[in-house]
């Protein structure tokens, strides 16, 4: 867990970050025709956003490992959490084994 | 009569010193005329009201009790299903939609005797701070008609504000219903999540989003928050949720409670806003509250997270207006694949197409999948110290926005806008419950607002909070020059 957040995207510069191909690999994914002139004005604004990403925390590698230390985190607290939402008998009688099932993923989900 | 609040209204139904039907009436050619200067509606929902207000007058005829909301005039914003009537999204993909079942809250506001006047306008899909971004008009502020009403749900705030009707619904997915509040300069309440059934909500961001009530005075939002928030089968974990009612305890005193103020958050802001946020502590410390001041640097890292967030949940949550299960279908595509990308190329505005092909590029390219596991644990780690901070302090206080309403076309930089959002934002990342509560006027007489961030289950606390506020700056009162007055069609 450690070794994968201290692996930051080390862009060399900003045509890196989003490149045209990127952005038209993306554009197909989603399924989204546009004008050349909307497209250009599209791939700008992601990679603005792009940056501001990398810029306010996801590149300050140390500060995310303090936060970490800090407030540790891992997968167990996940499970944790999973298997003791479903503890609340009351909410869960009456309903279904399906509808419980979803109740309890849903639960963990917005935890 | 637009100078009311909306539990002085239903006294005065009881009083009988007008009927339901006339008051339905006036406040729908209210609404007609104030929306030709702020073109805070879509649609009106002219036949809705006038029924549920002959309903509320045959229970006047027998004496028999009347529901918490009778005759009380709510707008709905337009990504909100109301069975039989449009719901667009403000988006053109969606303009010929009729939405065929109701929203859960709908449901709830019926029964509690509201009267539904019309659906408003909205950022595209809800994405936007400005409702700038929907596709058929912008909104404008009804302290200033230059100036934005925020969004995405500036159209309810602007309804409240114009005084078209006294009650609105948003949805909140980053501050969508505070930043507009405080634009305003009424109150607007992110309930914590799991407090109200998003049946019938279009999803923006499923672990984000939340429905949620704008009102001029803290007595109304309550009611309005106490009919709407309630368990329904149709979302499963609203039953999950302590379902507590909070208009028993807006009265309650506020001695002794400790607020956090993350000080250091602030230094950049402009000292305007500093001035007022200022002030409305020192309410607070007149009343009995304790403030201290916290560190809470993770706060910096939440516009990041959010825009992860969103960006993929969007993806998904949008992937079915493809023209073929949803929205208008292109007439060009000679395949399956051509006619998604042409329908949704025609139907989508900018800002909306922006955040998909972000969500598409962060869960397809390796380069992409690198933020979204970092925003998630991100997200976690922001949850955890707010968990922290609500086991020694009963809020936390921040101004709701950087500054007071922006001008029409002036922030055109998406990550301009996206600061919009840097006080609220943190609330929908940790399932917490915000409130944005009128804190007076900056210099140039926009209103400004004071933003509360509550965990989860503090509704009640936090209506207390705009109930004492209320009683300090008069904000109840606060209604544009513009609209202060009787307003018919010219």
């Amino acid at each position: 867990m450690l070794k994968t957040l201290s692996t930051n995207l080390d862009f060399r510069s900003m045509n890196e970050l989003f490149t045209q191909e990127d952005f038209i690999a993306a554009k197909e994914f989603a399924r989204i025709e546009c004008s050349d002139e909307m497209g250009k004005t599209l791939k700008e604004n992601i990679e603005k956003t792009l940056l501001l990403l990398s810029k306010m925390s996801f590149r300050s590698g140390d500060l995310l490992m303090d936060d970490l230390a800090e407030h540790p985190f891992s997968i167990d607290c996940l499970e944790d959490e999973k298997n003791n939402l479903g503890s609340d008998k009351t909410a869960l009688e009456g309903l279904s084994e399906l509808d419980q099932d979803k109740l309890k993923i849903n639960a963990s989900y917005f935890r | 009569m637009y100078h009311l609040c909306g539990h002085q209204i239903r006294r005065d139904l009881i009083e009988k010193k007008f009927s339901c039907k006339d008051l339905a009436e006036y406040f729908i050619k209210r609404a007609k005329s104030t929306n030709k200067k702020t073109g805070a509606f879509l649609h009106f929902t002219e036949q809705l009201a006038i029924n549920q207000s002959k309903l509320i007058d045959e229970k006047i005829q027998k004496k028999l009790p009347l529901p918490p909301l009778a005759g009380i005039p709510i707008s709905i914003k337009d990504n909100i299903c109301i069975s039989r009537y449009p719901l667009t999204c403000a988006s053109k993909f969606l303009i010929d939609h009729i939405a065929p079942f109701s929203a859960c809250c709908i449901k709830f506001l019926t029964e509690a005797g509201a009267l539904i006047i019309g659906k408003t306008n909205l950022d595209e899909f809800a994405m936007g701070s400005s409702t700038e971004f929907s596709a058929f008009h912008s909104t404008k502020n009804p302290w200033d008609l230059s100036c934005s009403p925020g969004g995405s749900s500036g159209g309810s705030a602007a309804s409240i504000s114009s005084r078209a009707c006294l009650l609105s619904l948003g949805s909140d997915t980053g501050g969508s219903i505070r930043q507009p509040a405080s634009f305003n300069g009424i109150l607007g309440l992110k309930p914590s999540s799991s407090k109200i059934s998003r049946y019938g909500l279009v999803a923006l961001a499923g672990s984000l989003d939340q429905i949620g009530p704008f009102a001029s005075c803290a007595e109304d939002l309550a009611l309005l928050y106490d009919a709407i928030a309630k368990p329904s089968d149709k979302d499963l974990l609203t039953l999950l949720s302590n379902h507590k009612s909070s208009h028993p305890f807006l009265k309650n005193s506020l001695k002794g409670k400790k607020i956090a103020v993350p000080w250091s958050f602030f230094e950049s802001l402009n000292q305007d806003v500093k001035d007022n946020f200022s002030k409305m502590l020192n309410h607070l410390k007149g009343v009995g509250c304790e403030i201290y001041e916290i560190e809470l640097h993770e706060l910096a890292h939440s516009i990041a997270i959010y825009n992860v967030i969103t960006s993929i949940e969007a993806f998904f949550n949008l992937a079915k207006f493809n023209g073929l299960v949803y929205g208008r279908r292109s007439k060009k595509g000679e395949n399956l694949d051509e006619l998604y990308s042409l329908s949704r190329g025609a139907g989508f505005g900018i800002e909306v197409k922006q955040r998909l092909i972000l969500g598409s590029h962060l869960l397809c390219s390796q380069k992409g999948n690198h933020y979204i596991e970092k925003a998630q644990i991100l997200r976690k780690t922001l949850a955890s110290k707010f968990h922290q901070v609500f086991q020694q302090f009963d809020l936390i206080a921040t101004p709701t926005t950087p500054s007071s309403a922006f001008k029409l076309k002036e922030v055109s930089e998406p990550n301009e806008r996206y600061l919009q959002d840097l006080f609220t934002i943190s609330a929908n990342l940790t399932q917490s419950a915000a409130i944005s509560i009128p804190s007076g006027f900056c210099k140039k007489g926009l209103p400004l607002g004071f933003h509360l961030i509550g965990n989860s289950s503090s509704e009640p606390l936090l209506l207390s909070f705009a109930f004492a506020l209320e009683k300090i700056t008069n904000s109840d009162k606060f209604i544009p020059k513009l609209f202060d007055m009787e307003i018919y069609d010219e």
